[in-house]
């Protein structure tokens, strides 16, 4: 594939993108750059859905590919396929009217994400937590889920997250604010059991 | 279903990506799809921002005209304020801002803006238009067409010139027909077509209003049936003031047209 496309690694994201219309092969670059970020990210939303995953990642990119002069330059093209993933995520769950059970968290994530929420005293053993942050993220608003993992997570910007959920990085700011309320609230309970 | 799509996923996804492609004969969409649809939400933000600076002209004219300051110390009455406050205009400022608001978020990256920010720019945008647009004399212009040619716009638009057609209470409006200027007196035909003869001796007359063939608004008192007695003459400009002389209640006369005879004996 590298043997066909003419792109070096140096090349942006932005600059690939652009020339996707013109050179299809050149989306195969973009594909693989952000192929494991987006899958993590869509694991996230759709937890127990791993095969629907995969096609909700497929059409993602599909979307990105039919859409690619609708890239706004003002934007990241990461902010632009994370918008395209979390709205092709949100529509897929509503169809299925899935609720998750659990969120996918890592051991370190699980300790990050919980000094993040400033709820770290509550426990010295992290590990015992992890299923508890899990469960309590899947239970919390969509809304202010989807904030928590693209900040803690994803570790995206209030900008970018603004760009991703299209509101301004004020309400963004807001909207975490909120939800770290809303998750001390629930994972105390779900932690209690 | 399953087995099959194991497999399929063993390969990359973006070969995978491709061959979908491929299938669906998918290809990106042309790109004046997306410039159509910015221009659209462009020109449904300028209509809307035209709307809105128009209503405001049309607001500051009609208030203005309507000398509403005046108004409001001479009768101190709440529900004359509701009759004056031309609130179809007012409303329309209202949907030119929404709709500003609107086209702007929908516009690229309009929704970094808070609402908040949008709506008082949306506003403030109105305003200086309308400013503008009222000091050109566009808003006056379209007021007087729209008072003349829709029958019920004046009712919608705080036209309510009985508000100057109060004997009882000391205010009159109409046009100088005849002016005897050596004895300060002069004969006005209200905007009821009423005739009244006016002594203006021991009044303030501002502007040389007193002119035949002017609007005036007189406060004073009646004195007897048909005179008054002015302690003050205004010229009357604005909404039923100058410009538009006729009596309110004038209308073309009704002719009744006999039918024509049978000539079929």
């Amino acid at each position: 594939m590298e043997q066909l496309v003419n792109t070096g690694n140096d090349e942006t994201d932005e600059t690939l993108m652009a020339r996707v219309p013109r050179e299809r092969d050149v989306f195969g670059v973009l594909i693989e750059r952000y192929e494991a970020r987006l899958r993590r990210y869509l694991k996230r939303f759709m937890p127990g859905l791993a095969e629907e995953v995969d096609d909700v990642l497929q059409e993602v990119f599909i979307k990105a590919y039919v859409n690619a002069h609708g890239f706004d330059p003002a934007l990241s093209f990461s902010s632009w396929v994370y918008r395209i993933a979390h709205n092709e995520a949100v529509t897929w769950l509503r169809k299925r009217k899935a609720r998750p059970e659990t969120v996918e968290l890592g051991d370190d994530e699980c300790t990050t994400f919980l000094v993040s929420m400033e709820a770290a005293h509550e426990t010295t053993e992290t590990h015992l937590a992890k299923d508890a942050v899990a469960r309590a993220l899947a239970h919390m608003s969509e809304k202010y889920r989807t904030v928590l993992v693209l900040r803690f997570l994803e570790e995206k910007s209030y900008d970018e997250i603004g760009d991703i959920l299209e509101v301004p990085g004020g309400t963004v700011a807001t909207f975490v604010h909120r939800a770290k309320k809303e998750f001390s609230r629930i994972y105390a309970t779900h932690h209690a059991r | 279903m399953h087995d099959s799509a194991t497999t399929v996923h063993d390969r990359p996804l973006s070969e995978r990506v491709m061959d979908t492609l491929d299938e669906r004969h998918l290809t990106p969409k042309p790109r004046w799809q997306f410039l159509f649809h910015t221009w659209v939400v462009r020109a449904v933000a300028a209509c809307a921002f035209l709307t809105g600076s128009l209503a405001t002209a049309l607001t500051i004219y009609i208030v203005q005209a309507s000398q509403f300051m005046e108004l409001r110390i001479e009768f101190s009455r709440l529900d004359t304020l509701f009759e004056i406050v031309p609130f179809v205009w007012l409303c329309l400022v209202g949907v030119g801002v929404f709709y500003a608001v609107y086209g702007v978020r929908h516009t690229g990256t309009g929704y970094r803006y808070r609402s908040g920010v949008l709506v008082v720019g949306a506003v403030f945008a109105s305003v200086a238009g309308g400013v503008g647009l009222h000091a050109s004399g566009v808003s006056e212009m379209i007021d007087r067409y729209l008072l003349v040619t829709v029958p019920f716009y004046g009712p919608m638009a705080g036209f309510q010139p009985h508000h100057w057609m109060r004997p009882p209470e000391g205010i009159i409006a109409g046009t100088v027909t005849t002016l005897n200027t050596p004895v300060q007196q002069c004969t006005v035909r209200d905007l009821k077509g009423t005739v009244w003869t006016v002594h203006f001796a021991s009044s303030t007359v501002q502007g040389g209003a007193v002119q035949e063939g002017v609007r005036i608004r007189i406060v004073g008192t009646t004195t007897g049936a048909g005179v008054f007695e002015a302690f003050e003459v205004r010229p009357f400009r604005g909404r039923g003031g100058v410009g538009m002389e006729q009596p309110l209640d004038t209308r073309p006369p009704v002719v009744m047209i006999a039918p024509a005879p049978s000539l079929d004996r």
